[in-house]
């Protein structure tokens, strides 16, 4: 079967909003993976945040201090809910779970007593995506180093005051980023075979 | 779309009357044995053909095309779930430790 011919059957299966050729692109990167070229798009002016974006500006508080600072963020909220068109009778919450950059986690174990040996092993397996809690957030040069989101510390904070307040696009997902990025939160979150009896 | 099977070229009778003449010279029991292979080989061949012939069971070719290329989508799936761990105890208690001060 040529490649043409074989694409042609694998779009029923990729998302139908996506254009033919963005489609092969995606379908070229998810076969690519884990050897992907970027995770980012270059489309990253829209004033509003989409589920998967990185911004600056949101605040997280510590449970146990009570103490808040502005962080940066990936934003779970599904778009739909994010969007301003759309009227409500209630101001939702945006959900995004703070950054944190993968060199101080790694000086955090180093000065721990964490080996050389161990501490590479832990970058490795959070570069190849394959720590389940983690999603691994390449550097853009100039703009943001490597980082991380942990799925297990979600926050959320009135939409409205997101949106009036100083804040910044870090990134915007690309199609395979997307794809990637909900897997991910999918395996996380959902699990069907959990093997428990209810 | 269907897969090729080679079935539509395929003219059963001749073949077997042409192999059962080359067994001849070999043989009693080999021709025999040859011959029931050949004619049962040419049995399924030509099962394969009425079945190509048969709408019904191109639908069928055409659903397990698509299958096999849903079950190369799921590969990339599969590479991403299979590969999914904890982090080691340790570096996950520092983190836990530690995530208030690495947040900026």
């Amino acid at each position: 079967m040529t490649e043409g011919i074989q694409f042609e059957q694998v779009r029923l299966y990729l998302p139908q909003y996506l254009s033919p050729e963005r489609q092969q692109g995606l379908w070229d990167e998810l076969r690519a993976f884990p050897n992907n070229r970027s995770i980012y798009s270059t489309r990253n002016d829209d004033p509003e945040p989409l589920q998967g974006d990185g911004w600056r500006g949101f605040v997280a508080i510590d449970f146990h201090s009570l103490d808040r600072k502005t962080v940066s963020g990936l934003v779970l909220s599904n778009s739909c809910d994010l969007s301003l068109a759309n009227t409500r009778a209630t101001t939702p919450n945006i959900t995004f779970v703070p950054l944190m950059k993968l060199q101080r986690y790694l000086a955090v174990l180093e000065n721990s007593g964490q080996n050389e040996q161990q501490r590479t092993d832990v970058a490795a397996s959070i570069r190849r995506q394959a720590v389940t809690s983690l999603m691994h957030l390449p550097a853009i040069p100039g703009q943001m180093e490597e980082s991380l989101a942990l799925f297990g510390d979600v926050r959320s904070q009135p939409l409205d005051y997101f949106m009036a307040n100083e804040r910044s696009l870090i990134f915007r997902l690309s199609d395979f980023g997307f794809y990637l990025f909900l897997f991910k939160l999918s395996i996380h979150f959902t699990r069907m075979l959990e093997g428990v009896e209810r | 779309m269907t897969s090729s099977t080679g079935a539509g070229d395929f003219d059963s009778v001749a073949l077997l009357e042409s192999r059962s003449t080359y067994a001849q010279s070999l043989g009693g029991p080999t021709a025999v044995l040859l011959g029931t292979l050949l004619a049962l080989q040419c049995a399924n061949l030509a099962h394969i053909k009425a079945a190509d012939l048969n709408p019904n069971s191109t639908l069928q070719v055409t659903t397990a095309t698509h299958t096999d290329l849903f079950d190369e989508l799921l590969q990339f799936h599969q590479r991403l779930a299979s590969s999914q761990q904890d982090l080691p105890e340790d570096a996950a208690r520092l983190l836990r430790e530690n995530l208030w001060q690495l947040y900026d």
